[in-house]
């Protein structure tokens, strides 16, 4: 156990194998954070003095001059004994609900769309969470993959909408046939993330892209079931009709009996539905909202260039920063 | 820079030898967001001031050459063209043109 010191006094232990950011969240300080797997960079300290582990080097978010400036990723990086390191700690990362590892057994598998799969997993201590964070899964021999919870905490079950990415290391296995079984153990790290359900008065706009599917779930999910009085619409995209949930399946999955929601499937390349909308997510919700679209919160989850792009849009439309509510890197 | 601006079109900023090089110089005008002004190569150059992935001001970051970096999150800004250049910036700032007359510092608006 090592300890690692902030320079600005505050103090915390992190276990072997375990990384800074995570030890540091665990123990309750807000150590800046989004998506817990290199990608993001917002988790980026300064080394003062100690040995560093860089667990992931060819980390996107690195660059030469953060290596030039001793700059490494806090959700990459584990200490060699005892450490002292610069970084910006925020309230705003302070979990709710403290994450702890436990293990997960799989329940159950299945399909949603063609090339999305529920699975879910079985805990023996129900894990909190608030709609919209994830977890990190340890899948044994393959490594750490963040994937969002697309359920709501209850009875010990944490349901995962994952996407088979084709060539991707740990979602083409899961998706194979010597994957998990039914009652297969894997280790489960959470909650983390910050893009979460705000209980407040504003109407609110989901947008979810193929693999962001989950957390946008999890937000509509709890939506409906606390019964806010608020507005939700909800964007789903992908890039044709196989891509996408029919009308009926959204509100089956959602459990949105009366109709709450307003859903518009989004296709980006091709479809035949008149329901479906066609074009990019970005374009088509300034389309739909260009009125009064700083009235809104917007939630949106998905791939990289889309989360950029709606990022770039609103951005140049003047929406209003701190409603725009997303994880980088899903 | 457009010659055919005319005074009427320029909002003063500060005196030009207030911004220094490797230094940012923040500036409020009442309508605009802050603003964060870059000597460099004696050209001067004009940015919004707040980071665009937080509520960072890019005027207590440190200059590296023509860049700027987030002092919360160590992202970047090229503040000549206002593009992210390190993560997690991934959205441009706006950037203002600027110009200088008679030793005072203006931008275009
Ligand atoms: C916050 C968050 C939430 C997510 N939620 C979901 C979800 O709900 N559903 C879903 O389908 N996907 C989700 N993802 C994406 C998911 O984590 C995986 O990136 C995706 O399944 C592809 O993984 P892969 O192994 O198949 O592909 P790969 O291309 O092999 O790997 C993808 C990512 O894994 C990371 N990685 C690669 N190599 C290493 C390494 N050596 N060490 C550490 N990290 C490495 C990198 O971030 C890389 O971009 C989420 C991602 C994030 C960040
Ligand atoms: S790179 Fe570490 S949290 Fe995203
Ligand atoms: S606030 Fe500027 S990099 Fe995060």
């Amino acid at each position: 156990m090592a300890i690692v010191k902030v320079h600005t006094g505050e103090e915390f232990e992190c276990g072997d194998n375990e990384t800074i950011a995570r030890a540091a969240l665990r123990s309750g300080l807000g150590f800046p954070y989004e998506c817990n797997s290199g990608s993001c960079g917002t988790c980026k300290f300064t080394t003062l003095d100690g040995e560093f582990e860089n667990l992931y080097p060819e980390a996107p978010a690195i660059t030469e001059r953060d290596t030039r400036k001793n700059r490494l990723l806090g959700c990459q990086c584990t200490p060699i004994g005892d450490v002292e390191i610069k970084v910006m700690l925020s309230d705003e990362y302070i979990p709710k609900y403290s994450p702890s590892e436990q293990a997960a057994n799989l329940i159950s598998i299945n399909p949603i769309t063609h090339d999305i799969s529920a699975f879910s997993f079985k805990v023996e201590k129900t894990k909190e969470f608030i709609p919209g964070q994830y977890s990190i899964l340890t899948i044994p021999g393959l490594g750490k993959r963040a994937y969002s919870m697309s359920n709501l905490p209850k009875d010990g079950v944490l349901e995962f909408m994952i996407k088979n990415m084709k060539n991707g290391g740990v979602s083409d296995y899961l998706f194979s046939e010597r994957a998990l079984s039914h009652g297969d153990a894997i280790a489960l790290d959470g909650p983390y993330g910050i893009a979460h359900y705000r209980y407040n008065e504003r109407d609110k706009i989901c947008i979810a892209g193929g693999s962001g599917l989950a957390p946008m779930l999890s937000i509509a999910r709890e939506h409906i079931s606390s019964n806010q009085e608020s507005r939700l619409h909800f964007l789903f995209g992908g890039k044709t009709d196989a891509d996408l949930l029919p009308l009926d399946e959204f509100r089956n999955l959602v459990g949105d009996r009366k109709g709450l929601i307003e859903y518009y499937p989004v296709a980006s390349v091709y479809s035949e539905s008149s329901y479906t909308i066609t074009g990019f997510l970005h374009d088509v919700l300034l389309s739909l909202f260009k009125e009064n679209l700083g009235s809104y919160d917007i939630y949106c989850a998905g791939p990289p260039v889309m989360t950029a792009s709606l990022e770039k849009s609103l951005f140049e439309s003047g929406f209003p920063q701190e409603q725009l509510i997303f994880d980088r890197y899903c | 820079m457009t010659e055919a601006a005319e005074k009427n079109d320029l909002a003063f900023l500060c005196d030009a030898s207030e911004p220094v090089e490797g230094e940012g110089f923040r500036v409020e005008l009442p309508n605009f967001p802050a603003l964060a002004v870059f000597k460099y190569d004696d050209k001067f150059f004009v940015i919004d001031d707040k980071c665009s992935h937080g509520n960072a001001s890019l005027c207590d970051g440190d200059v590296d050459g023509c860049e700027v970096e987030c002092p919360f999150h160590a992202g970047a800004f090229n503040f000549m063209t206002g593009e992210p250049t390190a993560a997690p910036c991934t959205v441009p700032v706006r950037t203002y043109e600027a110009r200088v007359v008679e030793g005072k510092l203006y931008m275009v608006i």
